[in-house]
């Protein structure tokens, strides 16, 4: 916790405070009660310079104890105990001060005697119109503490978002491609132009999107098209794949690249294993009110992989872990002879 | 270049484009023959086996296998020179443990292609045909990469077994070869248990005797044997040997 004189608009209203009420009462004194000029400013300055100094102890107070939402009983005690020996101090100490001063002015002696009720008052007006200010101060700026936290949280989430979105996008992919590209400007230059094309397409898709952003079904299906095109490229007749699903559950929104991890998966881990039956398969059901998606693909039982799950797939989950709170809404299963990945998303259609 | 001799290469590779454009850059080196290709680990194994080639060029992730695992299936004496060719450069630290020749990342260009050989072909003058060249390099330093081994891959019969490393229960020590036991079955593998010790998750895998790494979750209980020897009882039954050493290593994992 700063020092709260750090607060500088803070310490300019304590000035003019003090400055208004030193006035006022040198006007009334002066004035009002026609004490004489003299008497009307030392009782002034002493006064109130003794005050200001006693009540700047009661910011060293707070200084030392953290004023938060939580302890602010405790922190309001503090306060009027130091407040009120403060107050005792400066009230038998400044007349003790001002009648000896003016010793030789028996007018304002009897003034003295006559208001020291009216003294006392003010003084404890005074503190605690301090107090609350400290008080105040505090706690505003506990509020504009926690909102800066609370954005910097925010700011942090975000990268770690904009950070999932990149990995979503498997840069190894892209460098196989470019090297599948190489060898098609030597052996059919006609092949590597059209796979620059669609690798360009996926990419403008892939990177110009926000990592919670939800588009239809229809847009991602017509981005994994291009993606499974030039993974076809790569792998030839030995990628087998089929999409099917019904029209109308095209308008279903989902979030933007979430599919495409999923395609990449199936590939690696069954698109491609040679002389192996079968083929990838991607399916949509409504049920209820989920859209319910599975991509599933041969997978060799002997193989024995399947601990690990693989950064793609983890990807995922953070993700739906951000946009709808739960990451189980991916399910994975294997059978003797095929890999399940099941993605069950509210069915939404319109923002 | 002048080469004593032309040598002869073999390409292990899942994308066929990507074997092409390894084919189309050697067709410019004409003391590196081409004598075959391979779709993966599998083929690559068999081939190597029969054709022995002087130069490999392998892909790292490959279906099945990967080609790391190929080359611990091919028997050392027959170990040729590996270039390594793949769009995943976080692999490069562990090929070169393996003594890999080179190491190069997709997609390739000609020129480093074309160096890589020329490096690799000079080396190989330089020995006699025919001797293997040893994979296992510096075995003796930790790891950067943070990634373990899920299995182990064996020769076994006719075939390749593939063996979860959950399903491992020990690794024992015997001369150049270590056994790699499950519940039931044995196998052969020649590596060494420092290979090993550095590969496997060192949280399940603990090295509790200069001859065994023992997996962990498989370890029912210890009894004393002598002074600063102990006994180590899987949940198969079999016994094994735990050293000061080990059982230190025991004491701290389970923090008893």
């Amino acid at each position: 916790m700063k020092y709260i004189f750090q607060e500088r608009s803070f310490f300019h209203l304590y000035l003019i405070t003090w400055a208004i009420t030193s006035a006022i009462q040198f006007l009334v004194h002066n004035f009002y009660f026609k004490l004489g000029w003299i008497a009307s400013v030392t009782d002034t300055l002493v006064s109130n310079v003794i005050l200001f100094f006693l009540l700047l102890a009661l910011v060293h107070v707070v200084r030392y104890s953290f004023i938060s939402k939580g302890k602010i009983k405790f922190s309001v005690f503090n306060l009027s105990i130091a407040s009120i020996i403060l107050l005792i101090t400066w009230f038998f100490f400044s007349i003790e001060v001002l009648r000896r001063m003016l010793a030789d002015n028996p007018d304002y002696l009897y003034f003295i005697k006559d208001t020291l009720i009216f003294r006392a008052s003010t003084g404890i007006l005074i503190a605690m119109v301090l107090n609350l200010g400290i008080i105040n101060i505090h706690l505003i700026r506990e509020t504009r503490e926690a909102a800066s936290r609370e954005l910097k949280l925010r700011n942090l989430v975000q990268q770690t978002e904009l950070q999932a979105l990149k990995n979503q996008l498997n840069p190894h992919f892209i460098y196989n491609s470019l090297n599948a590209i190489s060898s098609l400007t030597i052996t059919a230059p006609d092949k590597a132009r059209e796979m620059i094309i669609k690798l360009s397409d996926f990419l403008r898709f892939a990177l110009k999107q926000d990592a919670t952003q939800l588009i239809p079904l229809r847009s991602e299906l017509q981005a994994i098209q291009l993606y499974l095109q030039i993974e076809k490229i790569r792998f030839g007749d030995k990628l087998q794949i089929r999409i099917d699903t019904e029209e109308h559950h095209h308008d279903n929104l989902i979030p933007v690249m979430i599919l495409q991890p999923l395609f990449e998966n199936a590939i690696k881990h069954g698109g491609c294993l040679a002389g192996n039956v079968g083929e990838i398969l991607f399916e949509t059901l409504l049920k209820e009110n989920d859209l319910i998606m599975t991509i599933s693909n041969p997978y060799d039982n002997r193989l024995r992989r399947f601990r690990s799950e693989g950064v793609g797939l983890e990807n995922i989950r953070n993700r739906l872990r951000v946009i709808y709170g739960n990451g189980q809404l991916l399910q994975l299963r294997t059978t003797e002879e095929r890999f399940f990945a099941m993605l069950t998303l509210p069915a939404v259609k319109k923002i | 270049m002048n080469f004593s001799r032309t040598f002869k290469a073999v390409i292990v590779d899942d994308e066929e484009h990507a074997r092409v454009l390894i084919r189309e850059y050697l067709k410019n080196i004409p003391e590196l023959e081409l004598i075959g290709e391979c779709e993966d680990g599998y083929q690559g194994v068999k081939f190597i086996t029969q054709h022995q080639p002087d130069i490999i060029f392998l892909d790292i992730q490959m279906p099945r296998i990967n080609g790391f695992e190929m080359l611990e299936l091919i028997d050392e004496k027959l170990m040729p020179k590996v270039i390594f060719t793949t769009a995943y450069d976080e692999y490069a630290i562990r090929a070169f443990d393996l003594n890999a020749a080179d190491y190069l990342l997709k997609p390739i260009s000609e020129d480093r292609f074309e160096k890589a050989v020329v490096r690799a072909l000079t080396e190989l003058d330089g020995m006699d045909s025919g001797k293997g060249y040893p994979i296992h390099g510096f075995m003796d330093k930790v790891y950067p990469w943070n990634q373990y081994i899920d299995r182990i891959v064996v020769n076994a019969g006719s075939g390749i077994e593939m063996i979860p490393d959950h399903e491992i229960y020990c690794l024992l020590a015997n001369d150049d070869y270590i056994i790699i036991c499950t519940e039931k079955k044995e196998f052969l593998k020649k590596k060494t248990l420092k290979y090993y010790e550095d590969r496997l998750d060192p949280r399940t895998f603990l090295r509790v005797h200069r001859s065994c790494i023992a997996n962990v979750s498989q370890l029912r209980r210890i009894e004393p044997y002598s002074k600063d020897a102990w006994i180590g009882i899987l949940k198969n039954g079999r016994k094994v040997s735990v050293s000061k050493q080990g059982y230190a290593a025991l004491r701290n994992t389970f923090d008893f």
